[in-house]
Formats: structure tokens, C-alpha cells, sequence
């Protein structure tokens, strides 16, 4: 038994060398192929990753906008508003306890004396309150939130958080500008989402035409080797490379547009930014976003090529 | 063996190629398969190949049942046949070498072995030294030894040609049926598909004679197609079972 063993294995191993030379020699067929036609291959590839940028560079834009507009721990504060009977060693326990909380960047005490002073410091209000019996102002915490990224929802948490506190009589926070960011930024990412998809159809759409007229001008050729015996499978095999080639080359090319694009809109707005005097970095294009594009650009034309090459190729047989 | 049982194929336009058709090839035989034009010889290749599916009755190849194989497995049925062609069906744009080599890559052997068996199969057909060329530069009878190179070279248990001396000369094509007759010798069984009845007088071997899709004859030439392709008695036997 032990030769009979030995030469099946002997078998499976060069089928399985031979599998793997013939996904090299096709791979680098197919690139051959698309070098023969430089001009229209690039063409594809240019229209492929316009379709690419677009969604792409409109989610950067988002996350710009949320980066810049959304809230940070200098406009997103609360404001809690403390019962009457607790005192100042209370007040400080609580602050020094809030501040534990993950959430929280910063949170201070402020005495109803404290807060008597500003009041009094603003114009027009000197005296008031010395004019009432006793100081109506109740000691306050403010706190500062931590995340530059948090959503609405999580700012309702910690206030009802905050509300369960023992002490704490109100908590007032200035959502209105928040929840408006918050809605123009998930409505824009929809919007790139569904860009997305609308284009990664059209990313496959045109590569599969581009793998239909790749089949009809090798009709003949496809028939003679189904005589043969060559399987779907086999004759699949160029043109999955064929797509993926496209989609990858499209995604590079894709990348390089929108570094491209980046460093032009860099420039014009490191203008106004510096007319505000502010210290606003953008994001850019980073490498982990790279190399995604990357993926999604090799998938699509991928799925595109495997959808066009199954159909057509199952269409054609030998008469 | 190839056995057809009964066979009737009738295309979609209504008509009927063949009708009623019986026969067996043994293993290691070499047969012909003759009648004019419009006879029904390429559908009774096809159907071998399954290019085509009978309407009626049941091909056997190596006592499998093989009319109701599914997509998945004509691939393999069809790598158990060397074809060769009457206008050869190569590939303009690759080398004699990848010609020939193309069976191989298909059924997946390792690349040492392709090498050898190429080489192997050229040199049964005397064109080893043309292996870079392409075969548009070769003539017409070495492109036919090329596809006969091409039919034979994963040793496969059956050769079918379809009119392979169509476009050649006597001599030309006296030298493709030498070659039939080689691997016969060494025991593949052998097919051709001819109305070439010159080329069948020499050859003393069995000849399966179609006329509007009946099988009206089968057994040595001399004895049926050559001297009179369309005696009436012929006529009467419209289905034929041979088994020798």
C-alpha cells in the first residue's frame, strides 16, 4: 500500500503545484494583457477610481466637519445645579467623584459665593443680589466633556447619570448646536453611503463590461478550450484577474486623486485658518484608509469580473 | 467502448439528424464514420461530446451512461477525448508549444511534465523543431499534425477527427491516417468522421455509413459505401446494431 500512498500524494502535490503555477502564469497574463492597451486600460481605471474617490473623499469631508464643528471638551460643558442643603465638603466630594467618571475631562466646584461673584462682575447687576435677604444662587459643578466624538445620545446618558446623584437638583446643558452638528453629520454620511453604493454598482457595472467585450474578443478561443475539457472555473481564472487588476489599479489611482485633492485643499484652507489665528489640523487620507480603498477597489472589480465572466462564459459553448 | 442506444436527435428547428441510430466501438478498435454532406456525421460526434444531447436514447462511453452528465461533468468526459479538427481550432496567438501544451495546463499536470509530453507528442508527428513557431506560419498540413499533436497529447483513451484530410492532398493525407493508424497500434480507439470513399478503400477497417441521419451500413468498406452508396436494400435497415 505504502507506494500506492506515496504516489497519490506525489500527485496531489504537483496538481497543487501545477493549480498554483497556472494562477501565476494567468495573473501575469492578464496584467500583460491590460499593458498591451495602456491608454484604454487607464482610461477604465480612471473612470473606475472617480467612482471610487467621490464617496471616499465626501466621507473625509464628514469627518473633517464633525472633527472641526463637533463638540469638544471647550463647548460641550454641563452645568449641575445642587440642592440647596448640601454643603461646600459635600459639593467638593461630589466634583471629585464626577470626575472619575470616564466621560468626564473636568469637574469643578463652584460656591454659591463663587457664583455670586460672577454674577455681580457682569455689567449692571453690581448689588442685586446683596439687595436680597439671602444669596439665592445654588452651588454649581461644571463639568467638561471628555469625547470630541460624542453623539447626542450619550450626552442625554450622562445627564440622567448625573440627575441620580444625591444633591443634584437640576443639570442644564447647551445641546441645540450640538444635536444640529450631529444631524447635518449623520445626514451627510447617509448621503456618502449611499453614494457609496450607487458608485461600487457602477464600479462593477463597468468592469464587467470590460470583461464582456475581454470574453467576445476571445470567443474562439474560450470555445476551443471548452472542447478541450477546460471547466468554467478555468476559464474564469484570466478574467477574475483581469477584474481584480482593474480594481486595484482604480483604487491606487484613486488614492493618489485624493492625496491630490488633499493637498489642495489643505493649502487653501490653511489660508482662512490662519486669518483666524486657530490651531486646526485636518485629517487627511490616512494609511489604514489606504489601504482600504485598496480592498474595496480589488473586491469590487473582483465581484464585477465574477459576476460578467459567469454569465457570459456559461453562454458560450462550442456549436 | 462507445455504444449509442437507439439514438434520435431532432435540433429545435424540427429537424431530425439522426434517427433511431445503433452501434458499438470496441476498446482499441478504429473505425469511420461516412455519408455526405448533411448525413449526420457531426452530430454523431457531437453527441459523443456532448456538444450536443440526444432526444431520444443513451450513450455509453465506457459503460457510463453519459447523456444526462451535468455541466459540471462534461469538462472531464470531454478530456478523455483527443478531437482533431478539420480546420485544426489553434490558437493563432500562441506558439506551437502552448498549442499542444494546452490539454495538460487544463487537467492541472505539473510543469516539469508538460515540458516532456509536449515534446513527446511533436515528435510522434515529426514537427519537434517547430515548437517556438506560430501556426500561422506552418502550412496546412503541419498545422494538422499540430492539432493531432494537441488531440494525443494527455494520452487520452479515444481520438476523434472530423474530416481531418479535408483541405489536404492524397499524399498529405495519406500520411495523417498513417499516424490515426500509429496510435491505434498502440491501442487507442480511433474515430474519423470522412467522405474522403478513396481514402476508406485502403483502410480495412469497419465504416459506419450514414445517409439522412440513418445508420444504413457498418462493416468493411468494400462491402457497403464504396461500390453502392445508395443501393435501395440499403433502405430497409434504418437501425443497425453492431456488436463485434
Amino acid at each position: 500500500m505504502k507506494p500506492s500512498v506515496q504516489a497519490q500524494s506525489d500527485t496531489a502535490q504537483s496538481g497543487f503545484m501545477a493549480w498554483r503555477q497556472h494562477h501565476r502564469s494567468v495573473a501575469i497574463e492578464s496584467l500583460v494583457r491590460l499593458a498591451k492597451h495602456p491608454l484604454s486600460s487607464f482610461v477604465t481605471m480612471l473612470v473606475l477610481a472617480i467612482a471610487i474617490t467621490l464617496p471616499s473623499s465626501l466621507n473625509l469631508v464628514v469627518r473633517n466637519l464633525s472633527h472641526l464643528l463637533g463638540p469638544d471638551s471647550s463647548t460641550l460643558q454641563m452645568s449641575l445645579y445642587l440642592s440647596a442643603n448640601v454643603s461646600a465638603s459635600e459639593a467638593q466630594k461630589l466634583a471629585s467623584q464626577l470626575q472619575g467618571w470616564p466621560e468626564i475631562n473636568q469637574a469643578v466646584y463652584v460656591s454659591p459665593s463663587e457664583a455670586k461673584q460672577a454674577f455681580e462682575q457682569r455689567e449692571g447687576f453690581e448689588g442685586l443680589i446683596d439687595s436680597l435677604p439671602t444669596n439665592p444662587l445654588p452651588g454649581l459643578i461644571t463639568l467638561s466633556v471628555k469625547s470630541a466624538t460624542l453623539s447626542a445620545e450619550q450626552a442625554d446618558k450622562i445627564e440622567s447619570k448625573a440627575l441620580q446623584l444625591d444633591g443634584v437638583a437640576s443639570v442644564k446643558m447647551d445641546l441645540q448646536w450640538f444635536q444640529r452638528i450631529s444631524a447635518i453629520v449623520v445626514l451627510l454620511n447617509q448621503l456618502a453611503a449611499g453614494l457609496a453604493i450607487l458608485l461600487a454598482t457602477g464600479v462593477m457595472l463597468v468592469v464587467g463590461n470590460t470583461i464582456k467585450l475581454a470574453i467576445d474578443s476571445r470567443r474562439e478561443e474560450i470555445i476551443v478550450i471548452k472542447l478541450i475539457g477546460a471547466t468554467n472555473a478555468f476559464i474564469r481564472r484570466p478574467f477574475l484577474y483581469l477584474g481584480l487588476w482593474l480594481g486595484l489599479g482604480a483604487a491606487l489611482l484613486a488614492v493618489l486623486l485624493s492625496k491630490i485633492s488633499e493637498c489642495a485643499l489643505t493649502y487653501a484652507v490653511s489660508s482662512v485658518i490662519d486669518a483666524y489665528g486657530a490651531n486646526i489640523t485636518l485629517l487627511t487620507l490616512g494609511l489604514n484608509d489606504g489601504l482600504l480603498l485598496l480592498a474595496c477597489g480589488a473586491s469590487l472589480g473582483l465581484a464585477g469580473a465574477w459576476l460578467a465572466a459567469n454569465h457570459h462564459i456559461r453562454s458560450l459553448e462550442p456549436q | 467502448m462507445i455504444a449509442f442506444e437507439q439514438v434520435t436527435k431532432c435540433y429545435t428547428s424540427g429537424q431530425e439528424a439522426l434517427s433511431d441510430v445503433s452501434f458499438s466501438i470496441k476498446t482499441g478498435e478504429m473505425a469511420f464514420v461516412t455519408g455526405h454532406s448533411g448525413a449526420g456525421k457531426s452530430t454523431l460526434l457531437k453527441l459523443m461530446m456532448l456538444i450536443e444531447r440526444p432526444t431520444k436514447g443513451h450513450i455509453l462511453i465506457n459503460d457510463v451512461t453519459v447523456d444526462g452528465f451535468s455541466h459540471r461533468q462534461i469538462p472531464l468526459l470531454r478530456r478523455k477525448f483527443g478531437i482533431v479538427h478539420q480546420n485544426h481550432q489553434l490558437l493563432s496567438d500562441r506558439s506551437v508549444f502552448d498549442n499542444v501544451a494546452l490539454p495538460l495546463i487544463i487537467a492541472g499536470f505539473a510543469p516539469r511534465d508538460v515540458g516532456r509530453r509536449v515534446r513527446g507528442a511533436l515528435d510522434k508527428v515529426n514537427l519537434l523543431g517547430k515548437e517556438k513557431q506560430l501556426p500561422e506560419m506552418l502550412s496546412g498540413g503541419e498545422q494538422q499534425r499540430v492539432g493531432i499533436a494537441r488531440a494525443v497529447v494527455n494520452k487520452p483513451p479515444f481520438l476523434i477527427a472530423d474530416e481531418p484530410t479535408g483541405n489536404l492532398d492524397p499524399e498529405l493525407s495519406a500520411q495523417i491516417m498513417q499516424i490515426f493508424k500509429d496510435f491505434n497500434n498502440v491501442g487507442v480507439t480511433v474515430l474519423v468522421a470522412t467522405h474522403d470513399l478513396a481514402l476508406l478503400a485502403r483502410m480495412p477497417h469497419r465504416s459506419l455509413t450514414l445517409r439522412e441521419g440513418k445508420l444504413i451500413g457498418s462493416g468493411l468498406p468494400s462491402s457497403s459505401m464504396h461500390h453502392s452508396p445508395a443501393q435501395p436494400h440499403d433502405e430497409h435497415q434504418p437501425s443497425v446494431q453492431v456488436d463485434i
